[in-house]
């Protein structure tokens, strides 16, 4: 930068001070809270196991496939009715060794390894459940939130974020849900969940978080 | 120049009379230069500010980590005419700084400043200026830059900001506030305050503008704006990712990351017309694009290798080439102006993140921090420093040093989460 003539500027800037003082009032942008809250994720203890899943007798493998989820009430879970059924199972769940329908689709959550955007088998019964839910009800919307721990850059991790949620939505998509009902957005590491700097916080972080935006399970 | 020059300090005027009274971070030095320069200087005569011009300049250049302002000042000169040499010159102290403040009727102050060489036994320095008393610390960070640039033969960067990200909790929630300060890290005023996240912050060549990602909308979209006025303007809101944006050295466009094809790829978009232009296709991760200073080529992110390293991109010919091979993470590259270090966020398998820089010539790489998860490397226009994003504790602190590494300070903010520092030009 050149300062040669920066004592002829300073003293300018006597005569512009007061041009920039009217022009302080503008309002400098504010941005309010305009975003929807967001549907709080699930606990994430509900029991994935596939394993479980397999010898809870549900038809099929992974015992969320369309015909045994159909017969356990699954074309209305928003009714009282079916998700009082489950509800119970799933309550027991933990004891019986069986994962329903509801039980599934109370996990909001899919976690990932680091830098990796590979779902697990775990994570392919919970999104069955909810790609059956989507291809059942149309009218259902669920928006795909991809995050990332803190380790590596933001800008990296943004990215890392989004293959992670297009993980997701791709897996939903080739079972039943349509284009029209996925949104995906990643908020890469600006987001955790816990506020933590080791593994544990980490692996809670690296996430996509599924919410739903009409049509929701109850 | 002057014209320039001009619009930079405009640009100031409204800024700082815009400012509100944010908690402004202060400095913590951790790693001294022992080879430091003494110099001395001495309080202006008649300089009753509560923040006088002999603290701002020695601060100031203790901070480039190449002057070590002496503690004890045995007299008291205003002028070069009245400093007795042999003084000085017994304590060690060859540089030795003077000056006095004339308030003038018309609410104007004259500050006249004089360097002088206890060894030459001669003025080497002087001048006058005349400042509303508004422009005091600008007219101190002018005399350090004068003062740095004569001993130095370098430019100095006391005159610029620095752009950061300040996470805070209002009622327990987290905001995110856009800010500018001092590169002394005073003076911070607020671009943009949000309850979504903020980051990537990004000068316009000349100063007067800042791009950034803003996630106000629920999704991630750019926006520039005007730092004189406030004026925003939505630059890119395409479906998927709009990240890293990065102003082009002669300020015509911004290299992008968007991800509207299925896959984040380094785009270039034209702001006089709008104009994208696709510079990737690869479907790995491609995004933190940097522009080298002649503008004939890019750096980038990208884990097309199968971890994330840093590659050059020619504009022209699309031409990639590798640039980093040492490590299991390196990304977020940054070119010093003078082309001579790339400056990274570096990982050794396994280790922590930390900041790296690699001599563009010989290749060599050497890490210069040691804390767990370093970040956001960004030179000073001077090519001189770094800053970058620290931890201290639990504490988000913005860290600064020289690019041997010999000289460290932190900017801890008094309350809240500071990171993505970005050094104005």
């Amino acid at each position: 930068m050149s300062h040669k003539n920066l004592a002829i500027a300073l003293s300018l800037a006597v005569a512009l001070s007061a041009t920039g003082c009217a022009s302080l009032k503008s309002k400098k942008p504010v941005v309010e809270d305009n975003t929807t809250t967001q549907t709080t994720p699930a606990d994430t203890t509900t029991a994935t196991d596939p394993n479980s899943a397999e010898t809870s007798g549900l038809n099929g493998k992974g015992g969320v496939n369309a015909s045994g989820l159909g017969n356990n009430g699954a074309n209305d879970p928003n009714s009282a009715n079916g998700s009082n059924v489950n509800g119970q199972n799933g309550q027991n769940g933990g004891a019986n060794g069986e994962v329903t329908m509801a039980d599934l689709l109370t996990v909001r959550l899919v976690h990932f390894d680091y830098d990796s955007s590979d779902l697990s088998n775990a994570d392919y019964q919970t999104l069955q459940a909810h790609a059956q839910y989507l291809s059942q009800n149309p009218s259902a919307k669920i928006l795909l939130a991809g995050h990332a721990d803190e380790r590596g850059t933001r800008e990296y991790n943004m990215a890392l974020g989004e293959r992670r949620a297009n993980a997701v939505q791709a897996y939903l998509n080739s079972n039943g849900a349509k284009s029209s009902q996925l949104d995906t957005v990643s908020y890469g590491k600006e987001k955790p969940l816990n506020e933590g700097n080791d593994e544990a916080a980490w692996s809670e972080n690296r996430r996509v978080e599924i919410s739903y935006k009409a049509f929701a399970p109850k | 120049m002057m014209l320039r020059l001009l619009k930079h300090l405009m640009a100031w005027s409204m800024l700082i009379t815009a400012s509100l009274s944010h908690a402004e971070l202060t400095i913590d030095i951790l790693k001294a230069n022992n080879n430091a320069m003494p110099i001395a200087v001495v309080p202006f005569g008649s300089d009753t500010a509560t923040e006088p011009l002999n603290r701002i300049i020695s601060d100031d250049l203790a901070r480039s980590g190449l002057f070590k302002p002496a503690q004890s000042i045995p007299e008291q000169p205003t002028n070069s005419a009245e400093v007795v040499f042999s003084v000085w010159h017994g304590l060690g102290v060859d540089y030795v700084v003077v000056g006095k403040v004339t308030p003038d009727a018309n609410n104007t102050l004259t500050i006249q400043y004089e360097l002088v060489s206890s060894s030459q036994q001669k003025r080497v320095l002087g001048e006058s200026m005349t400042i509303p008393p508004t422009r005091w610390r600008e007219a101190a960070h002018f005399i350090s830059d004068r003062i740095f640039k004569h001993i130095t033969g370098m430019d100095g960067a006391f005159s610029s900001r620095i752009a950061y990200v300040l996470q805070y909790k209002r009622e327990g929630v987290n905001r995110y506030r856009l800010e500018i300060a001092d590169a002394d890290g005073r003076q911070p005023n607020s671009v943009l305050d949000s309850s979504e996240p903020i980051l990537s912050p990004s000068w316009s060549p000349d100063g007067q503008k800042i791009a950034y990602v803003s996630f106000e909308s629920g999704k991630p979209a750019i926006y520039i704006q005007t730092l004189s006025n406030q004026q925003r303007q939505l630059i890119a809101s395409f479906k998927g990712l709009n990240g890293a944006p990065s102003w082009s050295p002669d300020g015509q466009k911004l290299a992008l990351t968007l991800s509207q094809d299925g896959n984040p790829e380094i785009y270039l978009l034209a702001l006089a017309n709008k104009k994208l232009t696709r510079l990737t296709n690869h479907y790995a991760i491609d995004t933190e694009a940097r522009w080298f200073p002649d503008g004939r080529a890019l750096l980038f992110t990208s884990d097309r290798g199968g971890s994330p390293q840093i590659y050059r991109l020619d504009i022209n010919s699309l031409e990639v080439k590798r640039l980093t091979f040492d490590g299991s993470f390196n990304g977020r590259g940054s070119i010093s102006a003078d082309g001579r270090y790339l400056a990274m966020v570096h990982r050794r398998s396994g280790q922590n993140f930390q900041i790296a820089i690699q001599d563009m010539q010989t290749g060599g790489l050497s890490t210069l921090t040691d804390t767990p998860l370093d970040e956001s490397p960004s030179f000073a226009p001077n090519s001189q420093m770094l800053v970058y994003a620290t931890r201290q504790g639990k504490q988000g602190v913005l860290g600064i040093m020289s690019l041997d590494g010999r000289f460290k300070l932190q900017l801890p903010a008094s309350d809240g989460q500071v990171r993505e520092p970005a050094w104005s030009p």
